[in-house]
């Protein structure tokens, strides 16, 4: 079943709702990524996430632990990659800098599959 | 007008795929040099140890090839796909060879005719821009011939060795060195479901086609080389491009603007990084392979009964020694 997200609140639905469900329906995602990462979404109902996804996956708000890597982005770039979905428009965004990576690089590459994962399960509502 | 018209389309093949491969490598030289190793090597190092800095495993990678083709002074190799020439020089400065590459970039071509000349070389080195379809050379003029990290570009590799098998002696050795995808994928792939990511790194390279590793060993026995030994070298990839990226990182004020646009910066950071999981997540692998041309019914000339000679014992630091 889809979910509806609300372009408000996004970072919060993804991350405190939608990522800890999908990390319990396909825990191959964590064992895969195997490393902790920071998510930091700047704007209005931004915030930063840390996602240790190990031998126990688990989502808290703020950093909470030192991230292999961290991804930062705008509220509204993030909305827009995970409308999209696609790795190619996840790239142009890269390139463009409307996403930035610090830390190990190849690991914010693993979050594909998650990302994958997201833009089947919702819709944003503008 | 048969033949005319699969001859228009091999044309058309050639010109496509040396446009596409150039787009790659026809960067400036100076953006490759600020994350490869002092010997431009744009291919996976050797590493005897997990700790080898990169120059370490670019000269134990050299000196591994060299071994496997057993080099000597009087050997004239083609380097199919020779970049920047790091193994041709290696080949003529090391061990006194004569070399010829191959390269479709001009811009390759004229860095390794310009490095030849600068260092006194011009009469052992040099490289052609020509594509591996129409090279034409003097049947069995060379007696070693070596392609590293270029048979990704290549669409048809059995039209390659059996292009490649009339220049090479009786009996000569050849090297093959690239990457390749489990079967897993390479069978989605034949059965039409491509990746996104898989269109995007074909795209980066200009143009690219990633076999299993037994359509190779296909290609080269079908074409008339008998295979002597395979080394599955995924980890070493892995290494070098860890340390790739790291330079690129490290160089990124030296090489944004002045040399390259910060996209194109930028997307070498992400193929990099992608390139790194590939290799860790059984992705893409690479190997080596060592065969010689052989025909069923000639005389085997006696080769060494261990492997010996064609392997690099672990340790630290270079062994970048030539015994």
């Amino acid at each position: 079943m889809q979910e509806r997200l609300t372009a408000n609140h996004i970072a919060e639905q993804v991350f405190d709702h939608m990522v800890p469900k999908i990390l319990v329906e396909q825990p191959d995602i964590a064992r895969r990524v195997n490393a902790v990462i920071g998510i930091e979404l700047t704007g209005e109902n931004g915030g930063y996430w840390t996602l240790d996804l190990t031998d126990t996956p688990v989502i808290e708000r703020g950093k909470t632990k030192e991230p292999k890597c961290t991804l930062t982005a705008q509220v509204d770039d993030f909305r827009d990659l995970l409308t999209n979905g696609s790795v190619r428009a996840a790239l142009d965004a890269f390139k463009k800098k409307r996403i930035q990576a610090s830390g190990h690089l190849p690991t914010i590459l693993k979050l594909e599959v998650l990302l994958k994962s997201l833009s089947k399960q919702n819709n944003v509502v503008a | 007008m048969k033949a005319e018209s699969l001859n228009s389309d091999l044309r058309d093949l050639i010109d496509f795929q040396a446009k596409a491969v150039s787009s790659h490598y026809d960067l400036p030289p100076k953006f490759f040099a600020g994350f490869l190793g002092p010997r431009m090597a744009y291919s996976c190092g050797y590493f005897a140890d997990e700790d080898n800095t990169l120059e370490e495993a670019e000269e134990n990678k050299l000196l591994l090839t060299a071994k496997k083709l057993d080099l000597k002074k009087e050997d004239t190799i083609l380097d199919i796909g020779c970049g920047w020439g790091s193994f041709l020089f290696y080949a003529v400065e090391n061990f006194g060879c004569q070399a010829v590459g191959i390269t479709v970039s001009k811009e390759q071509a004229a860095f390794v005719n310009s490095v030849a000349e600068a260092r006194g070389l011009k009469d052992k080195v040099r490289a052609d821009v020509v594509h591996v379809y129409n090279m034409d050379y003097p049947r069995e003029f060379f007696n070693k011939i070596v392609t590293i990290g270029a048979i990704e570009h290549m669409d048809d590799l059995h039209r390659v060795f059996s292009k490649s098998a009339p220049f090479l002696k009786e009996d000569g050795l050849m090297l093959v060195h690239g990457m390749t995808k489990p079967w897993s994928a390479r069978e989605e792939e034949l059965q039409g479901i491509s990746s996104e990511v898989g269109e995007m790194v074909k795209e980066h390279f200009g143009v690219g086609y990633w076999k299993s590793l037994w359509e190779l060993m296909e290609a080269l026995e079908k074409s008339g080389f008998e295979i002597l030994d395979h080394e599955n070298i995924t980890r070493h990839y892995q290494l070098t491009v860890e340390r790739w990226l790291e330079r690129l990182q490290e160089n990124e004020a030296m090489l944004v603007d002045n040399i390259v646009p910060e996209e194109t910066y930028r997307e070498f950071l992400v193929f990099m990084a992608g390139y790194i999981v590939g290799f860790e997540t059984s992705h893409t692998l690479c190997n080596q392979i060592l065969c010689r041309k052989i025909s069923c019914g000639d005389l085997r000339p006696a080769l060494p009964l261990t492997r010996e000679n064609i392997v690099l014992h672990s340790g630290k630091g270079c062994l970048c020694k030539k015994d």
